[in-house]
């Protein structure tokens, strides 16, 4: 049984990608997003119960394709409770070409048109256990009813997970699939978000990492989390920067700070590494995260780091 | 129970659990799914994998809507539409009939539709709208189109006249239809609204259906009995609505099976009222509804099914019912019934070559190539296989036969004739003969007791009751062929016995007659035979097609007239009176009716290098038809082939004039010449595109064309004439298009061809010539005018000249009487001064004159003196005549008077001389400046009596004297009496004697000088001289009168020359 067991495991290891296209991705030491339902308080970690999502299909993508989430419900053991379950939370596919402004600052502005694109499909999930710890596939998409986007790569559709109602927390995690039932990515897919919310890992011994994309117009970013509860440190590693503190929230609580960019980290990832407290267990620690450029424009985070991840080089200075 | 038994038990129990399982298995294989699925893709030029509309136009035309193009196709070929170029993007998002033309949706919120000839913009003025999301049609037969969140658009192909209806507040309608002019379901991404059209354009929203789950509406289809809608919701399945009195009754559907409805795109109710659910992740659907309500799901095509994707866009059942699945990344698939199932035996012991088919009540045994299949008839499971070990031997089963449905008889190839009894499934060998060609068994067939073995070497008959054989071959009985091929039984017990060889025989009553069979390849070998439901018999040919015996004719059928194949291996007939041919790689379809042959090549499950065995066909209770074939067995189910009624489309694609295409109507209309015409057609089949068959003519200019499957024909030199183009169509199950396509051609006679021309051109030159001679006849009036005009001036101005002449005349006239008289009264001074008669006769008593002036005074004269005794005669003729010589002979008479009777001059040459002298001093005195020429000519004679002297001098004029009837002429001086001789010296005298008797003739020329006669000639001096010579004998007077007569005669009314003297004096 033990033998059937481990071949089992190893099949499953083996099929899941370990570069994939999942949010959060598996190199980012994130486990799951995160989004409250509509009557949550903000103290639990989310500021404005909706995250937003983009895929991101690369043109030689023709097939169909499906963004899958993981326990959409909100419901069972992976998902903070209040009380008891009585949250809905809906998911919402959009393409079209309003999907995707370049003009990032608007996606994410909950009172803005951040709905905008045309609804491909929808669906609201309470706490259903047909769902919990479960996949779910939204799709199939033609790619060509996503946005094209030359600057990123291919077509973008969009997905908007927000709170209707409720006060519980809906943990989850997406995957871009060329597969209803199971994870195959897409090849040259990526995901991305210019405001996360996440859950940290319990572990302390665990490191997350994120990956904001800084493009060439950016000379300073403006580094904003929220609600990170004396949970650790924050770290900003880039080319140029090996590890520099970034100012922490406390409960419920925005905080953003500026750093400068330099030449050389233009149009390259930085490393945002978020240290768990090594002396406090804090658990179920949701966080919110943003950065701005100088002139308030969002800067994406990828799940697949533009340029893979970025490595500090010291410059030495010889005498 | 003892171990071992049960261990036997279990292990018999495994063996027929492994046994059940391997048949189960081998059931699966044998029935494949019951459609035919053929997927259309980039091969086929559809290009584009994400179908999201179907639908096919007037034309036949199947248009597909992708997310990257538009596709037409016309059973061949995908064409691409351009849409780019239109102001629409390639994104075709919905599309709809207005029951001709279709009309499309695209993703930029543009509208186009078919106009017939290319795709036409029709919302043009409305811009910058979302994405059109859907289109239908209201009961007025108006185009509608749904936007994202712009609302609705009441379309027309005039674009500026569509009108937009808009929601108060922003709602995204994704389906919606009609309940009535102004009253439609709107379905949203969050439920179904009823709403209104009000006048101002907006979409009232009266209530949202709340029977109806606030999911997203993806389609709302109108029932076919347009009783009510279906409605499908993204996540929570879907609903039929019904609608009385403005009531909604609202019902969940659900399936009478444990399957949920979900993620169902579109619903479309076919022809058959069987429902098709299209869904993402589960596939395309067909239903029905059971007699409770709930839906019956009658296919599921899946990938697991063996459909070629779980994710179907739309679905649309065209024209000949076939069904076209828009594919969602998968391209377009067309779905139609399977009416061929293909059967092959597995297990290589068995065998798969069937050469033989019998069916026995539930049982159906297969003969092979290894021995014999007995198959459950429902099931299709193999029951058993008898081979060796069974009774049979290892041999090809080539016919099996049973007259009483027990007991078999199974022939074989080598090993002779075998029988079965299929309750004790006991096989035993029947004897029949001994020989290797008596033992090849071809066929066995029978009636009641009767079963005739047809073999290689000739034919047995059997009375199974008694076992009493009879043998048929040449020799006896007379086949035409000791080889017997196949045999037959018809409806009236005549056995049909065909050989290789062109004789078809027939056994009836023990006796053999022959039916010789032509063939156009002279050498023909006989094959399968069957009996059609009007009691023809059919029968097949190596080589020459098929032949039909019907009474006393015999048809024949080939390639030619549209079979497969000319080589048959096995024909039947179905209970539509179809005969089935199967050949080497396919099967021929001859319609009985009229003749009309479909050829099948493909069998799903089959390959190409197939062939159809010798007589390997059956038809079961069910009407089945099952092929023996070299790669298992096919069965053919006629139900789920219904004959195609709809005929072909049938259109015209292009008309080029001289190689140059050109944009045609039902007619077209050429200026005269000679013209290459082509013309391309097209009769659109979906089903068999292949099989559609053309005839055409051109009227005016041939016959009925043969049938073809060419589609295009060319008239290479069409002149002037009215061409009727007709062109019908029909499918591969020969229905024909009802009504003839037809085009006229016009090509313009020219101006000389036409039948007015001649009349015209005979009327015109009626008018021409009529106008001609009326110009003429104008032109001569006009001018008969001007010239009356001339005349009467001419006529006025001769008048005038006439009346002037006149009076001139008149004048001339009294001048003339004036001058006449003065002239007569001349005349009367002349005669007063010539001599007068009594002087004449005194002096003269025998003589005569003539005197005869040409005028009434004469230039003639005589004179005559008396002196001294002589008497003095002068004849003188002076110049000129009428009033000058009247002048000159006063002027003479004068001056002789003077000279003769005053100076007493008598000798003859001094008084001519003296006279010229005085003539010359006469006329020459005071007139020097005016020469003067006048004078006169003489003869002068002096008489002297006494002494008979006659003296003569003349000038000019000879004298005659005629004595003893001798003429003797006197010449003269030949100089006259003028001025101009005056030099000439004095004149001469001639003295003669004279004597009594003499005859003295004196005369001026006018006498011999007068023109007359016949020839109009001078009378001449010589016949002068012959009258005087002629009558000087006789009295003077006489002779006066004869010269006057003679000179009258010859005058003859001519006019008088000269004035004319003759004297005449006898002496």
């Amino acid at each position: 049984m033990k033998k059937y067991t481990l071949i089992i495991l190893f099949l499953i290891l083996v099929a899941t990608p370990l570069f994939s296209q999942s949010a959060p991705a598996v190199a980012e030491n994130i486990p799951y997003l995160m989004t409250f339902g509509g009557d949550a308080s903000t103290s639990w970690g989310d500021d404005d119960f909706c995250q937003i999502f983009f895929c991101v299909i690369p043109s030689s993508q023709t097939g169909p394709v499906y963004i899958r989430v993981y326990d959409p419900d909100t419901g069972g053991a992976l998902d903070e409770v209040k009380g008891k379950f009585n949250t809905i939370v809906n998911f919402s596919v959009y393409g079209g070409k309003d999907c995707w402004s370049d003009t990032a600052d608007m996606v994410i502005d909950k009172e803005g048109t951040y709905r905008s694109g045309y609804l491909l499909t929808s669906k609201s999930f309470g706490a259903d256990l047909k769902y919990d710890k479960k996949w779910y596939s939204f799709g199939p998409f033609n790619p060509s009813e996503g946005k094209q986007v030359e600057r990123l790569g291919g077509r973008i559709f969009k997905i908007i997970a927000q709170g209707i109602s409720g006060d519980d927390g809906n943990i989850y995690k997406y995957f871009l699939s060329t597969s209803p039932v199971e994870n195959i990515a897409v090849e040259g897919g990526n995901l991305l978000t210019y405001k996360y919310h996440f859950r940290l890992s319990d572990d302390q011994k665990h490191v997350c990492q994120i990956y904001p994309f800084v493009d060439d117009r950016t000379i300073s970013v403006q580094v904003s989390n929220f609600d990170w509860d004396h949970d650790g440190i924050i770290r900003i590693f880039s080319v140029a920067k090996n590890g520099i503190l970034c100012d922490v929230s406390g409960e419920d609580n925005m905080i953003v700070r500026e750093y400068p960019i330099v030449a050389e980290e233009k149009n390259s990832s930085l490393e945002i590494q978020f240290i768990k407290n090594q002396t406090i267990q804090i658990n179920n620690n949701n966080v919110v995260i943003a950065i701005k450029n100088q002139y308030g424009i969002s800067l994406p985070f990828y799940v697949v780091p533009i340029g893979g991840v970025p490595v500090y080089s010291p410059k030495i200075r010889m005498k | 129970m003892h171990l071992a038994l049960k261990t036997q038990k279990m292990t018999s129990v495994v063996c027929k659990g492994i046994l059940f399982i391997f048949f189960s298995v081998l059931t699966i294989n044998a029935f494949p799914q019951s459609y035919n699925f053929r997927n259309f893709n980039t091969e086929d030029g559809l290009t584009q994998s994400y179908v999201y509309s179907i639908l096919q136009d007037v034309q036949g035309y199947l248009w597909v809507g992708t997310d990257n193009g538009l596709f037409r196709y016309n059973g061949f070929e995908f064409e691409n539409y351009p849409t780019g170029n239109s102001l629409a993007d390639n994104f075709i998002t919905c599309s709809v009939s207005d029951d001709k033309w279709p009309w499309f949706g695209f993703s930029n919120g543009r509208v186009l539709y078919f106009d017939g000839q290319k795709l036409k913009p029709a919302n043009l003025t409305q811009n910058d709208l979302t994405s059109i999301t859907h289109l239908a049609k209201s009961p007025d037969n108006q185009i509608w189109a749904s936007t994202y969140s712009d609302g609705l658009l009441k379309l027309s192909r005039d674009s500026s006249a569509v009108k937009r209806y808009q929601f108060g507040e922003r709602t995204t309608i994704i389906s919606f239809d009609f309940l009535n002019d102004t009253e439609l379901l709107a379905g949203t991404n969050t439920g179904l609204l009823y709403c209104r059209l009000t006048e101002s354009g907006e979409i009232e929203k009266i209530r949202s259906v709340l029977e109806i789950p606030e999911s997203k509406v993806t389609c709302i289809h109108k029932m076919r009995n347009e009783s009510g809608f279906y409605i499908a919701t993204e996540n929570d399945g879907i609903f039929q609505m019904t609608t009385r009195d403005n009531q909604f009754k609202i019902s969940k559907i659900i399936a009478d099976t444990d399957f949920e409805f979900t993620g169902i795109e579109d619903i479309y109710e076919d022809s058959q009222a069987k429902l098709w659910l299209c869904s993402k992740g589960q596939g395309l659907i067909k239903t029905s509804f059971t007699a409770s309500g709930k839906l019956t799901l009658i296919n599921i095509f899946n990938k697991p099914n063996g459909f070629v994707t779980d994710n179907v866009k739309t679905v649309f059942e065209d024209r000949e019912g076939n069904i076209w699945s828009g594919n969602f990344g998968q391209g377009l698939t067309l779905i139609t019934p399977k009416s061929f199932s293909v059967y092959k035996v597995e297990n290589p012991v068995y065998g798969n070559n069937i050469f033989s088919i019998y069916v026995n009540g539930q049982d159906r045994w297969i003969g092979t190539e290894n021995g014999l299949i007995k198959m459950d008839q429902l099931t299709s499971r193999i029951v058993k296989f008898y081979g060796i070990g069974s009774g049979l031997p290892k041999d090809t089963v080539t016919t099996i036969y049973s007259n009483d449905g027990k007991n078999l008889w199974i022939g074989t190839g080598r090993n002779g004739v075998f029988r079965m009894d299929t309750e004790h499934e006991g096989i035993v060998k029947y004897p029949v003969e001994n020989g290797v060609l008596e033992n090849s068994i071809t066929i066995i067939t029978g009636k009641g007791e009767q079963v005739w073995i047809g073999t290689k070497k000739g034919l047995w008959n059997i009375d199974s009751g008694t076992n009493r054989k009879n043998w048929f071959s040449i020799s006896q009985g007379g086949l035409p062929h000791n080889s017997i091929n196949c045999l037959y039984i018809d409806s009236t017990d005549k056995l049909w016995v065909s050989t290789p060889g062109s004789t078809l025989a027939y056994i009836q009553d023990e006796k053999v007659f022959k039916i010789p069979l032509n063939s156009p390849g002279g050498n023909l070998t006989l094959g399968p035979i069957t009996e059609d439901l009007n009691s023809g018999i059919w029968v097949g040919s190596n080589g020459n097609g098929v032949f039909k015996i019907q009474a006393d004719s015999i048809a024949n059928l080939t390639v030619k007239e549209g079979l497969l194949f000319n080589f048959c291996y096995s024909v039947i007939c179905d209970d539509q009176n179809n005969i089935w041919v199967g050949h080497k790689g396919g099967l021929s379809r001859i319609r009985t009716t009229d003749f009309s042959i479909k050829p099948i090549r493909n069998i799903d499950g089959i390959t190409d290098s197939y062939q159809f065995n010798s007589n390997a066909i059956i038809k079961d209770q069910q009407g089945k038809i099952w092929f023996g074939s070299d790669r298992g067995m096919v069965s053919y189910d006629p139900s789920s082939d219904p004959p195609q009624l709809q005929p072909p489309v049938l259109g015209i694609t292009s008309i080029k004039i001289n190689d140059v295409e050109i944009d045609y109507t039902d007619k077209i209309i050429l200026s005269p010449g000679f013209y290459k015409v082509r013309v391309d057609f097209l009769g659109i089949s979906l089903k068999e595109p292949a099989l559609v068959n053309y005839q055409y003519k051109l009227e005016g200019y041939d016959q009925w064309s043969e049938i073809t499957k060419n589609t295009f024909v060319t008239y290479p030199r069409l002149t002037a004439g009215d061409y009727t183009f007709i062109v019908k169509a029909n499918n591969g199950d020969g229905t024909v298009t009802e009504s003839p396509l037809t085009i006229r051609i016009i090509i313009k006679v020219p101006v000389w061809g036409k039948w007015w021309f001649y009349p015209l051109n005979v009327l015109l030159l009626f008018i021409l010539t009529f106008g001609y001679i009326k110009r003429r006849e104008y032109i001569f009036l006009a001018e008969k005018r001007v010239l009356e005009e001339k005349v009467l001036e001419r006529t006025y101005e001769i008048q005038c000249q006439k009346n002037e002449l006149e009076l001139q005349r008149d004048l001339i006239d009294e001048k003339n009487a004036s001058i006449t008289s003065s002239i007569r009264y001349a005349s009367n001074i002349q005669n007063a001064v010539f001599p007068p008669v009594e002087l004449i006769d005194k002096l003269l008593p025998d003589s005569f004159i003539l005197s005869k002036p040409k005028d009434i005074v004469s230039g003639d004269f005589y004179w005559l003196a008396e002196k001294d005794n002589k008497i003095v005669i002068v004849l003188a003729d002076c110049t000129g005549h009428g009033v000058p010589g009247a002048f000159m002979s006063l002027l003479g008479i004068t001056l002789l008077n003077d000279i003769v009777n005053i100076e007493g001059i008598t000798r003859s040459d001094a008084i001519v001389t003296k006279l010229r002298e005085r003539v010359t001093h006469s006329l020459q005195q005071g007139r020097k400046d005016i020469p003067t020429t006048d004078g006169l000519d003489i003869a002068l004679c002096v008489l002297d009596l006494q002494r008979h002297r006659l003296q003569f001098s003349g000038g000019m004029h000879n004298i005659v004297l005629i004595r003893d009837k001798k003429l003797e002429e006197v010449k003269a001086d030949r100089f006259s009496v003028c001025v101009i001789s005056d030099s000439a010296g004095p004149f001469t005298m001639k003295e003669i004697e004279c004597r009594k008797g003499d005859v003295l003739y004196l005369f001026s020329d006018g006498y011999q000088d007068q023109f007359g006669g016949d020839f109009n000639k001078k009378f001449l001096r010589t016949h002068f001289y012959m009258i005087l010579l002629e009558i000087h004998e006789l009295p003077m007077s006489k002779q006066r009168e004869i010269l006057e007569y003679r000179l009258i005669e010859w005058m003859n009314d001519k006019i008088q020359t000269d004035d004319i003297t003759v004297m005449g004096i006898r002496l």
